[in-house]
């Protein structure tokens, strides 16, 4: 085969600047805020108990503080989901697969599909409940190199993990279906 | 290498040998000592004032203490003997575990590496460590611990000669392998030189961490051996702790015995293969590193090293990130030349001179100082007057360090764009270089903060199997182009990246 070493043009290759994302699912976003409403009850009841056991921790700025903290988490836990929420999504291209997510950091995350070395799905009580699972691509990178993109309908994150190890390992993944 | 006496047969399950007991039972002793040193040193020096039941209660727990090492002992020994390893069907099949069975078996075309390592202990027991390394992850790689050093080579030669006559029948009339050449030698000059000018501060702070996990040790059991004189025990120690002169000169000998430590007797040898590395004095090390399983090469000097053209080349090895600091494959060069003849088997160095480098943004240096040299001081001030009192004025210091460290990194930050590779330089006193094959690169991702955005910048990690390399406060259209063309090169590449 004859050698050749042609220059590359930037502007020709395929822009990650162009990518069409899609948003996960809208069941996500309720579960999201199902997740708030139930962390918000568990951490005032936490503070509950805390005033109950510990008498020296009552009183106005014991009360004040505790609940003002809370609030403050639980506020900013808030915005993060409906804030990050417009940004949150994903895209699968002929050649890789990208996740991005955050409201005050926003991530890109890419990974090539010659790279991904397996993906699994997973699915907790929740994700059950509304129908979802969550896909993770892993490849042999360290530090965040894996993807996780949570939030999928159930039947396109098994359509999408076939098409995926389809390519990467040329089989069928009729073995890794999720019930 | 060793000639063995007689052909091993691999297919029949091997056993460590006997000295690998004594080694596992070394190794048990000095865990336990390590974890009840200050109750030993209590028992020894206690003897008066025993309340009633003590003697009983002392008996019990040194009962408890050697059932626990009995227990150990047995158990070590059960696990040696069930301990076996064979090679059958192309692969090598390791069983061992008694309560968890474990069966790892290994294709041999997986096998990267086998390195052989020695400790004092080892070389004392006439014994040799094998490392196996493999494609996958730490999780699929194998470690025998005690082998006699015949049957360790006879090993690693059976082991990748498969893998050898493997790739030789995938490749017709492949021509002969290169003779093995010395890349690098390290003389005794040197090494003095590398040792002097090593990194004082680390092991001034490691000296000082060590200091007060014995002062913080130490501290109950003086109480209890002179009951009384805390004060005085304790005014000692703190001067003893104190006296900065004599910790000064032990961490310059200290800092400077670890480098003639780990790097005596430096060779790297290449042959068709990769590169073959052997050092160390006390425990002496061989390693070899397969040219696939090069992800990017690193180069950096500290300030005092450039003065004298010394640099350490790391050699990023694919599972580096799970490694510490010492086990990484690092190579001590004596001149910034020594790089090249390493590179030419990885990338050639770019010239620095073509092209337009990238250049971390100017407002960088205004929001490294505001984040991390101003807010904090602002926050913790009232505090730090608190507790220091005037003192803590001299943390009004903090600020300008900051702001002259990020000036510092912006000024020396460069990254030049070629097509095959990405060389990178950084640094802040001292310098250093990284170079990476785009291919190599595992997933990219792109970061901005709420600043970031406003002002159209953005930084860039490319993730590599030997850990991520960071492009940090880039406009934001050249950090999408890195992005791209990352993605582009390893997409359009046919080469394996391992």
């Amino acid at each position: 085969m004859p050698f050749s070493n042609l220059a590359i043009d930037p502007s020709e290759l395929p822009q990650t600047a162009d990518l069409e994302l899609q948003p996960l699912a809208p069941a996500y976003r309720r579960l999201l805020r199902l997740q708030w409403r139930l962390t918000a009850l568990f951490g005032f009841g936490l503070a509950a108990l805390l005033f109950y056991w510990v008498p020296e921790w009552r009183g106005t700025a014991a009360y004040g503080a505790t609940g003002g903290g809370l609030a403050l988490l639980l506020v900013f836990y808030y915005l993060t989901i409906e804030l990050g929420w417009p940004w949150a999504g994903y895209a699968v291209r002929e050649h890789d697969v990208a996740f991005r997510a955050g409201w005050l950091f926003r991530r890109l995350q890419v990974c090539p599909v010659v790279r991904i070395q397996n993906c699994s799905l997973s699915r907790g009580p929740l994700d059950r409940q509304y129908g979802l699972a969550t896909l993770r691509l892993y490849t042999a990178g360290a530090d965040g190199a894996d993807i996780r993109i949570p939030g999928l309908p159930l039947n396109e994150a098994e359509r999408l993990q076939q098409h995926l190890l389809q390519r990467i390992h040329g089989t069928d993944s009729s073995a890794h279906r999720l019930d | 290498m060793e000639p063995t006496a007689a052909p091993i047969d691999w297919t029949k399950p091997q056993r460590q040998p006997p000295a690998g007991f004594v080694l596992t039972f070394i190794k048990v002793i000095g865990f336990l000592v390590r974890f009840i040193w200050p109750v030993l040193l209590l028992r020894l020096f206690n003897a008066p004032e025993k309340p009633e039941g003590a003697a009983a209660r002392g008996q019990v727990a040194l009962f408890i203490v050697l059932g626990i090492l009995v227990l150990l002992l047995v158990l070590s020994g059960l696990s040696l003997w069930l301990f076996r390893f064979y090679i059958a069907n192309g692969e090598l099949h390791i069983r061992k575990g008694w309560l968890k069975k474990v069966a790892l078996s290994i294709p041999l075309a997986n096998i990267q590496a086998v390195q052989i390592e020695e400790s004092l202990l080892h070389r004392i027991l006439g014994i040799v460590k094998v490392t196996i390394d493999t494609a996958g992850t730490a999780n699929t790689e194998a470690t025998i611990d005690a082998l006699r050093r015949p049957m360790a080579e006879a090993l690693r030669a059976t082991l990748l000669q498969d893998r050898i006559s493997t790739e030789s029948a995938d490749t017709d009339a492949a021509p002969p392998p290169p003779p093995a050449t010395t890349v690098l030698r390290l003389s005794g000059t040197d090494l003095l030189r590398l040792s002097l000018t090593a990194n004082h501060l680390e092991a001034f702070v490691l000296l000082l961490t060590f200091s007060w996990s014995l002062y913080d040790d130490l501290r109950p059991i003086a109480t209890r051996i002179l009951p009384g004189e805390e004060a005085l025990v304790m005014a000692g120690m703190a001067a003893m702790i104190g006296l900065a002169v004599m910790v000064l000169v032990v961490t310059f000998i200290v800092s400077t015995a670890r480098v003639i430590l780990r790097f005596y007797g430096y060779e790297a040898v290449q042959n068709d293969r990769g590169f073959a590395l052997r050092h160390g004095l006390l425990d002496r090390r061989q390693r070899l590193v397969g040219f696939e399983k090069i992800q990017y090469l690193h180069w950096r000097a500290s300030w005092l090293r450039r003065l004298f053209g010394l640099w350490i080349l790391e050699l990023g090895a694919v599972g580096e990130t799970e490694l510490k600091q010492k086990q990484k494959t690092e190579v001590p060069l004596t001149s910034p030349a020594q790089v090249a003849p390493f590179a030419a088997a990885y990338h050639q160095v770019p010239a620095t001179e073509a092209g337009i480098p990238l250049h971390i943004h100017p407002s960088y240096v205004a929001r490294r100082l505001l984040i991390v040299g101003v807010l904090p001081l602002l926050v913790l001030a009232p505090l730090l007057w608190w507790w220091l009192g005037a003192n803590a004025l001299a943390f009004v210091l903090w600020p300008p360090f900051i702001w002259a460290m990020a000036t510092l990194r912006r000024r020396k930050f460069r990254a030049w764009l070629h097509n095959e590779a990405l060389l990178l330089r950084g640094g802040t006193l001292g310098e250093s270089f990284t170079l990476l094959k785009w291919y190599k690169v595992q997933s990219v991702s792109l970061h901005q903060s709420p600043y970031q955005r406003s002002h159209d910048l953005a930084s860039v990690t490319l993730h590599t199997a030997a850990g991520p390399i960071r492009l940090l406060w880039l406009p934001l259209g050249e950090a999408q182009a890195v992005v791209d063309h990352a993605l582009y090169q390893v997409e359009s590449e046919e080469r394996k990246w391992m």
